[in-house]
C-alpha cells in the first residue's frame, strides 16, 4: 500500500540560526486579500487620528532670564549648546539635554540686540544697546575668574544686529548701515550703505558666503556682496521686513518674516516678485528660521505663537502655542532637524517638537516600518475629507482665531470689490 | 540792399558786425550787403561749432591758411575778371553756369568772392552766405591734397578726426547705480550654477541628511591605536607582556621572530620540507588506493565481521565515553537517537525492497528465506519503535523478556529462534549495549541480513557479550553507586539511555531520594495517579512525549521503589498496554474505517436537507427573491414622462379615447440606461444608488497634483501595505521623502556636496557645478556629533 504524505523541504521553515526572524509563509494572492482600499483608508483614518492623539509637541520650557528674551544662537558644533540673549543685557548658555542654564553673563547694558557664534563653536559675538560689539568665549573662566569679553569694539552708532561669515574670520553688524569687520580688527573693513536708514538684520548666505541680505526700516530688503563691497539690489515691500533668513540648501532663495502677518519667499535672482507668499500668522512676523535640511522654515509672530510651514506651500502645516506663551521674538530651528526652539517676551526659552507627533528616542525597525507606512498612507489619503478634516484640526486660542475669522473675512471683501470692479471695468 | 535778418546770417557774419563790418563790406563789392542766394555761396562753409571753445580754436586756426590757398590757386575764370567791371549780366552769366555745372553733377567749387585787393586776409571775411549748410572736414582736406607741406597739418587733422569728445563724468549716485547693477547681475549669474543641484533636489525621491555621509569601512589600526594609551592596570599589564615578547603593537603584522623564521628558511630546509610532503602525499595515494580496493570487496561475510568490528569498537568508545564523560555520551546518545528517528522515518527494513519482495515470493517454501523476512520485519519493527520503552524492557528483561517485545512479532513469530536479538538468552563477553549501537548503523547496510544464517551467528555472539555483562552488571550492581556525585550523573545518563541496563532493580532504592533533586526543571510534576492515569488511558500519547515523562515514569518508579515488584507492575502493565496500542494501530490502518463513516455522513446530510425540506415546505424562498430583485430592477428604471394636460381629450366627452398615435406623441420614452450591474447574476442585488454614509468618505473633485480623475483613482488603487507587497517592494513605497540621521548636525549644502566631482573644494562663485546626484559619499570629512 503506497501512502502519500506530505513532504515539506525544511528549508523552508527552519531558521538557519537562532537570530534569524522566522519565516512566516505569505501568499500574495490579492483574491486572498480582498479589498485592499477600504482596509488601507481605514489604516490611514486610524494612523491620522493616532498622530492627531499622539501631537504633544512641547518639550521642555528654560526658565531663568530676568527679561525677555531678545535674540538667540545656534552652536554650530554642539546640537545640545544654544545661547540666548535678554532685553536686560544678559546672555545664558543652556544645556538641552540637561535643560538647564550652563552660564550665565552680563554682556551688555540695556538690549542685547543680537547675539551668533562663529562657525567653529570656539566664541561668540554680542552686540547691545551700549553701541559695543563684544566676543566672548564659549567656555566660561575658572571658579573665581570673571567674565571678560575677549575682545570689545566701541562704536559710534547703535546695532542691532550681527551675523558671522560661515567660514572666514568676518561678521557683520548692522545699524546705521552694514559693516563688514575683520575678527582681528577695531575698525569695520567695509561698510556697505544704501540709503539713510536705519537697518534691522543682517544675514549671511550660507551656501555663497559672501553674499548678505538685511532688512532696513524703509521697508526694503538689500542685498549686498562682501566681494565686490557693493549693495546688489532693493526691494521696497509694503510694511518692513523684520528679519530674513537664506534657504541653507537652496542658495538663492531667502525668506523674509513681514510686519503685514506674511512671509514672503523671494529667489535672489528674480526679485520682482516673491516667489511664495506665507499666510497665516495674525499679526506682525518676528522672526523666521530654516529647518536645515531647507524643506521647511518656522516663523514666531507678535500673536504669541509659532508656525512651521513648508516652503513650497503658502499655508502653514503647523501652529504651536502655549497658554503662557507672549510674543516670540526669536526662534530657532536646530541643526538635527529635530526641535525648534523659541524665546518670547515672557522671558523663557521653550524647547518644541519639529514633527508634533514624533516619538522620540531610538526606534525598533519594525517600529519605524510602521511609522514609515502610517506617514505613507497619510500622504496617500490626503485628499479625502475625513483624513483632510482631522489632519489639519488645530486648537487655537481664541484671540488667534478670532482675528484669522477677522483677517479672512477682510480678504473675502477685498476680493470681491475686486472682481467687481473687474467685471465693471469689462463690461 | 539790405542784409538780411539776423535769422539769416550765419553765425561769423554776426559775430563779425561789430568791430570789423567796414573790412567785410569792403571785401565785398561796393561794401553793400547783398542778398546771396544759399546756391551761389562761393565761401567756404564753415558753421559747425563756432562759438564752442575747442571747434572754435580749431577753425580759427585753419581758417587763414585755407584763405590764402583759395587765393593762390585762384584759376578759376571768374576770379580773373575780377576787377573787371561790374554788372548783373554777368553775375547773372556766372551763376548760370554754375547752375549748368552743378547740374552736370560736378563738385561745385565755391569761391571767394574778393571785389577789391586787400593785403590782409581777415579771417572774418569768410562769407556768410552758406549759412546753413556745414562745413565738412573733407572739404577743407580736399583744398590740401596737392601741397606736401601741409602734410602734418592733414595728419593732424585725421588724427583729430578720429577722436571723439570726452563725456562728462556721471554723478555720484548713477555710477553707483551702474556698479550695483553689473553687480547684481554678475552675483546672480553666479548663484544661478546651483539651479540644477536645487532643481534636482526638489525632485528627488529620497534625501539623506546629512550630506555628507561618513564612509562605513574598517579604519586602519594604526590610526586607531595612535590616540590610544593603556590606563587600566589590565590594559598595562597586558602592554608590558606584549612589550616583552616584542609583539608590534602599532603595526601588529609579524612579530619580530615570526619575521625571522619567514627570512631563515634555508634550501636544505625547503628540501627536506618538499621530500615529507612527497612522502605524505604517496602514503596518502597508497591509502586511497587499499581502501578502494577494500571497498569493492563483495564478499558480504567480510564486510559484515568489519561492520561489527567497528561497531564493537564504536561501543567500547561509547562505554570509555560514558565513563570519562558522561557530558559527551549523552550528546553522542542523541545523535544515535537521531539516527534512529531518520531511520524510522526512512521506513527502510521493511517488506518494500527488492529483496524483500522476491524474499517474500518464496517465503512459502522456503524456511529460510521465510526466517529471514520475519526478522527483516522485526527489526524494522524495533528500528521504528519509540525508545521510552527500552529501558524498562531491559529491566524487567529477566522476568518478562518476552512480554516486552512488540506483540506483532511474537505473533509473526512464536518460536524466537535467532532472528530477533532479544529473544535470545546467551550470555556473552562484552557489547552490554549492542543493540543499540547497531540500530543506526544498520539501516545504512541493510543488505547485510541477505544472509540471515551467518548474521544470526554474528548477532548471537553479540548478544552473548551482553547478556554475560548484564549478568555481571547484576552481581557488581551493589559497589557502583558508591560516589554519591558520580552516581547521580550516571543515573542521568542511565536514565536517558535507550538499550542501557541501568542496573538491577536492587540498586534502584539506593538512588531514590536523589531523584527529585536532578528532575526538578525538566517537566511539569505529576502525581503517581497521574501518571498512572497517563498510562492506561492515553497510552499512544504518552509515546509521542519525549523526554520528561519519561524520566517522570522512571522517577516514579524509583520513588515507588521500595516495594520492588509491586509497584513496578503498573510501568509493566502500562508498557504491555503501549505495546498493544501501537500493534492496534497497523492494524487500524487496514481497515476501511473512513469510506464507511463518509457514507454515513452522507446519509445524514441527505437525512438533514429532508428535515430542513420539510421544515420550510411553506415559504419559496428563491421566488420570493426574484421577485423582489425585480421590483428593485423596475425601481431603478427611468420612467417614461407623461406630458398630457388634464382635460386633453375629453372635449368630446369622457370615456373617449384619444388615438394611440397621439398618445404616443405626448409620452417621452426614456433612454434606457446602461445595464444593471447585476445583470448577469441572478442570486445577487446590487444597489446602485449612492451611499451617503460612503459618499462622507469620498473625494468629490480631483486635487491638485492629478489632472484627470483616472490619475487619482490609480494612486489610490496601487495598495502600499506588506498586506499586498512583499517586503522589499513595502519598503521601497514607504521610503520617507527625508531621511536624517539623530544626533547628528546637517550642514548647509556646499560645492563638494553637490559636485563630487570637483577635486578642489571651490569657495565663491568659480566652481562650476556638476549636475550630480547631491548625497554623494565622497569628499568625506569627520562627523560632528552632538555633545
Amino acid at each position: 500500500m503506497r501512502v502519500k504524505v506530505l513532504s515539506r523541504n525544511p528549508d523552508d521553515y527552519i531558521r538557519e540560526t537562532k537570530q534569524d526572524l522566522q519565516r512566516v509563509p505569505r501568499n500574495y494572492d490579492p483574491a486572498l486579500h480582498p479589498f485592499e482600499v477600504p482596509r488601507e483608508y481605514m489604516r490611514a483614518l486610524n494612523a491620522t487620528k493616532l498622530e492627531r492623539v499622539f501631537a504633544k509637541p512641547f518639550l521642555a520650557s528654560l526658565d531663568g532670564h530676568r527679561d525677555g528674551v531678545n535674540c538667540m544662537a545656534k552652536h554650530p558644533q554642539s546640537l545640545s549648546t544654544v545661547l540666548s540673549g535678554a532685553c536686560d543685557g544678559e546672555v545664558k548658555i543652556w544645556n538641552l539635554t540637561k535643560r538647564e542654564c550652563i552660564r550665565t553673563l552680563q554682556a551688555h547694558e540695556g538690549f542685547v540686540r543680537g547675539i551668533c557664534t562663529r562657525f567653529c563653536g570656539t566664541s561668540f559675538f554680542t552686540v547691545g544697546d551700549d553701541k559695543t560689539v563684544k566676543h566672548w568665549k564659549m567656555e566660561g573662566p575658572g571658579y573665581g575668574g570673571e567674565e571678560e569679553p575677549l575682545h570689545t569694539i566701541l562704536g559710534k552708532t547703535l546695532y542691532t544686529g550681527i551675523d558671522h561669515h560661515w567660514k572666514e574670520a568676518v561678521f557683520a553688524t548692522c545699524g546705521h548701515q552694514v559693516d563688514i569687520w575683520d575678527e582681528q580688527r577695531n575698525s569695520p573693513i567695509c561698510s556697505l550703505t544704501w540709503g539713510v536708514d536705519s537697518i534691522s538684520s543682517v544675514k549671511f548666505n550660507p551656501i555663497e558666503t559672501h553674499l548678505l541680505g538685511s532688512c532696513a526700516s524703509d521697508r526694503n530688503i538689500v542685498l549686498y556682496d562682501m566681494r565686490q563691497s557693493t549693495p546688489l539690489k532693493k526691494v521696497i515691500l509694503d510694511m518692513r521686513t523684520n528679519t530674513l533668513c537664506w534657504n541653507p540648501m537652496e542658495a538663492f532663495i531667502f525668506t523674509s518674516a513681514n510686519e503685514d502677518h506674511n512671509l514672503y519667499t523671494f529667489d535672489m535672482r528674480f526679485l520682482e516678485s516673491p516667489v511664495m507668499v506665507h499666510m497665516d500668522h495674525v499679526s506682525a512676523v518676528l522672526d523666521v528660521d530654516y529647518s536645515p535640511t531647507g524643506k521647511e522654515f518656522v516663523s514666531a509672530s507678535f500673536d504669541k505663537s509659532i508656525r512651521i510651514f513648508p516652503v513650497d506651500k503658502g499655508r502653514s502645516r503647523e501652529v504651536y502655542h502655549t497658554k503662557r506663551m507672549q510674543h516670540v521674538i526669536t526662534v530657532k530651528w536646530t541643526s538635527d532637524n529635530k526641535y525648534i526652539l523659541c524665546g518670547s517676551d515672557e522671558m523663557n526659552i521653550r524647547l518644541w517638537k519639529a514633527n508634533a507627533s514624533e516619538k522620540l528616542g531610538v526606534l525598533v525597525p519594525r517600529e519605524r516600518a510602521a511609522m514609515n507606512y502610517n506617514q505613507k498612507l497619510k500622504e496617500k489619503f490626503q485628499h479625502h475629507p475625513q483624513i483632510k478634516r482631522i489632519a489639519r484640526h488645530r486648537h487655537l486660542p481664541k484671540p488667534i482665531y478670532n482675528q484669522a475669522k477677522e483677517l479672512r473675512i477682510m480678504r473675502e471683501a477685498r476680493r470681491r470689490k475686486y472682481d467687481s470692479l473687474f467685471v465693471f471695468i469689462l463690461s | 540792399m539790405r542784409p538780411p535778418p539776423p535769422w539769416q546770417q550765419s553765425e561769423p557774419a554776426r559775430a563779425a558786425r561789430g568791430g570789423s563790418a567796414s573790412r567785410l563790406c569792403a571785401g565785398r563789392k561796393c561794401g553793400t550787403w547783398r542778398p546771396a542766394p544759399r546756391s551761389t555761396c562761393s565761401y567756404p562753409r564753415v558753421q559747425a561749432g563756432w562759438g564752442a571753445g575747442l571747434d572754435a580754436r580749431r577753425s580759427s586756426f585753419l581758417g587763414r591758411p585755407m584763405a590764402e590757398e583759395d587765393l593762390f590757386r585762384s584759376d578759376h575764370p571768374v576770379s580773373a575778371s575780377e576787377d573787371e567791371g561790374d554788372g548783373n549780366e554777368e553775375r547773372r552769366h556766372r551763376q548760370l553756369l554754375e547752375a549748368v555745372s552743378s547740374l552736370a553733377g560736378r563738385k561745385r567749387r565755391k569761391l571767394t568772392e574778393r571785389t577789391e585787393a586787400s593785403l590782409q586776409v581777415s579771417e572774418f571775411n569768410l562769407s556768410c552766405e552758406g549759412a546753413r549748410e556745414k562745413l565738412v572736414l573733407p572739404e577743407l582736406l580736399g583744398s590740401i591734397r596737392a601741397s606736401s607741406s601741409l602734410g602734418i597739418v592733414k595728419k593732424q587733422l585725421n588724427r583729430v578726426k578720429q577722436k571723439k569728445s570726452v563725456e562728462l563724468p556721471l554723478s555720484k549716485e548713477e555710477s553707483a547705480r551702474v556698479v550695483r547693477e553689473a553687480a547684481y547681475n554678475k552675483s546672480s549669474k553666479a548663484i544661478a550654477k546651483w539651479e540644477q543641484v536645487v532643481l534636482q533636489n526638489r525632485r528627488a525621491e529620497q534625501l539623506v541628511f546629512p550630506l555628507k555621509q561618513e564612509q562605513m569601512g574598517v579604519a586602519p589600526i594604526e590610526e586607531v591605536l595612535t590616540g590610544w594609551k593603556a590606563r587600566t592596570p589590565l590594559e598595562q599589564e597586558i602592554f608590558s607582556l606584549l612589550h616583552k615578547t616584542q609583539q608590534p603593537v602599532t603595526d601588529p603584522l609579524l612579530t619580530p621572530l615570526e619575521e625571522a623564521s619567514l627570512r631563515a628558511m634555508s634550501l636544505e630546509e625547503a628540501q627536506l620540507r618538499r621530500a615529507e610532503l612527497q612522502k605524505a602525499r604517496a602514503l596518502q595515494s597508497y591509502y586511497e588506493a587499499k581502501a578502494r580496493r577494500k571497498k569493492k570487496i563483495k564478499s558480504k561475510k567480510y564486510h559484515r565481521v568489519l561492520q561489527k568490528g567497528r561497531s564493537r569498537r564504536a561501543l567500547k568508545e561509547f562505554e570509555v565515553l560514558r565513563k570519562l564523560d558522561p557530558e559527551a555520551a549523552l550528546t553522542k546518545l542523541e545523535e544515535i537517537e537521531k539516527s534512529r528517528i531518520q531511520e524510522r522515518m526512512s521506513l527502510k527494513h521493511q517488506n518494500k525492497g527488492k529483496w524483500a519482495r522476491s524474499r517474500a515470493i518464496m517465503a512459502k517454501y522456503n524456511l529460510e528465506d521465510r526466517k529471514a523476512i520475519q526478522e527483516q520485519l522485526a527489526r524494522n519493527k524495533e528500528l521504528t519503535q519509540k525508545m521510552p520503552m527500552e529501558p524498562e524492557g531491559e529491566e524487567e528483561g529477566d522476568m518478562a523478556g518476552e512480554g516486552l517485545l512488540p506483540d506483532s512479532i511474537n505473533e509473526v513469530q512464536p518460536s524466537t529462534d535467532g532472528a530477533n536479538p532479544w529473544m535470545l538468552g546467551k550470555p556473552s563477553s562484552e557489547a552490554k549495549d549492542s543493540g543499540m549501537q547497531e540500530d543506526p548503523k544498520d539501516p545504512r547496510d541493510s543488505v547485510v541480513q541477505e544472509d540471515a544464517g551467518n548474521e544470526m551467528s554474528e548477532e548471537e555472539i553479540l548478544l552473548q557479550d551482553f547478556e554475560q555483562r548484564r549478568c555481571t552488571q547484576q552481581q557488581t550492581g551493589s559497589p557502583e553507586p558508591d560516589g554519591a556525585g558520580e552516581a547521580e550523573e550516571a543515573h542521568l545518563f542511565v536514565e536517558l539511555l535507550s538499550n542501557v541496563q541501568t542496573g538491577p532493580g536492587v540498586e534502584q532504592p539506593a538512588q531514590g531520594p536523589e531523584e527529585p533533586l536532578l528532575f526538578e526543571q525538566l517537566g511539569r510534576r505529576c502525581t503517581l495517579e497521574e501518571i498512572d492515569a497517563l498510562g492506561q488511558e492515553e497510552g499512544a500519547e504518552e509515546q509521542e512525549r519525549p523526554w520528561p515523562t519519561r524520566t517522570l515514569q522512571k522517577s516514579e518508579e524509583e520513588g515507588s521503589a521500595g516495594d520492588g515488584h509491586t509497584a513496578k507492575k503498573a510501568p509493566k502493565q502500562k508498557m504491555i498496554n503501549l505495546q498493544a496500542v501501537l500493534a492496534g494501530e497497523s492494524h487500524v490502518i487496514q481497515c476501511p474505517a473512513q469510506p464507511v463513516s463518509v457514507q454515513d455522513e452522507e446519509e445524514e446530510a441527505a437525512d438533514q436537507r429532508l428535515v430542513i425540506k420539510e421544515a420550510f415546505a411553506g415559504d419559496d424562498v428563491i421566488a420570493d427573491f426574484l421577485r423582489e430583485k425585480r421590483k428593485v430592477e423596475q425601481a431603478g428604471k427611468p420612467q417614461a414622462i407623461n406630458l398630457v394636460l388634464p382635460g386633453w381629450g375629453e372635449w368630446g366627452g369622457t370615456g373617449l379615447q384619444p388615438s394611440a398615435r397621439k398618445r404616443k406623441r405626448f409620452l417621452i420614452k426614456p433612454v434606457p440606461g446602461p445595464p444593471r450591474r447585476d445583470h448577469h447574476l441572478p442570486h445577487v442585488i446590487i444597489s446602485q444608488q449612492r451611499n451617503i454614509l460612503a459618499a462622507a468618505h469620498q473625494v468629490n473633485e480631483v486635487p491638485f497634483p492629478f489632472e484627470r480623475r483616472q490619475q487619482f483613482e490609480r494612486s489610490i488603487r496601487a495598495p502600499v501595505g506588506p498586506t499586498w507587497n512583499t517586503q522589499q517592494a513595502f519598503q521601497k513605497l514607504t521610503a520617507p521623502r527625508i531621511l536624517t540621521q539623530p544626533g547628528h548636525i546637517i550642514q548647509p549644502i556646499s560645492a563638494e556636496d553637490a559636485s563630487p566631482q570637483s577635486t578642489v573644494p571651490t569657495r565663491g562663485g568659480s566652481a562650476a557645478l556638476a549636475p550630480t546626484p547631491q548625497h554623494s559619499r565622497h569628499h568625506q570629512r569627520p562627523h560632528k556629533k552632538a555633545r
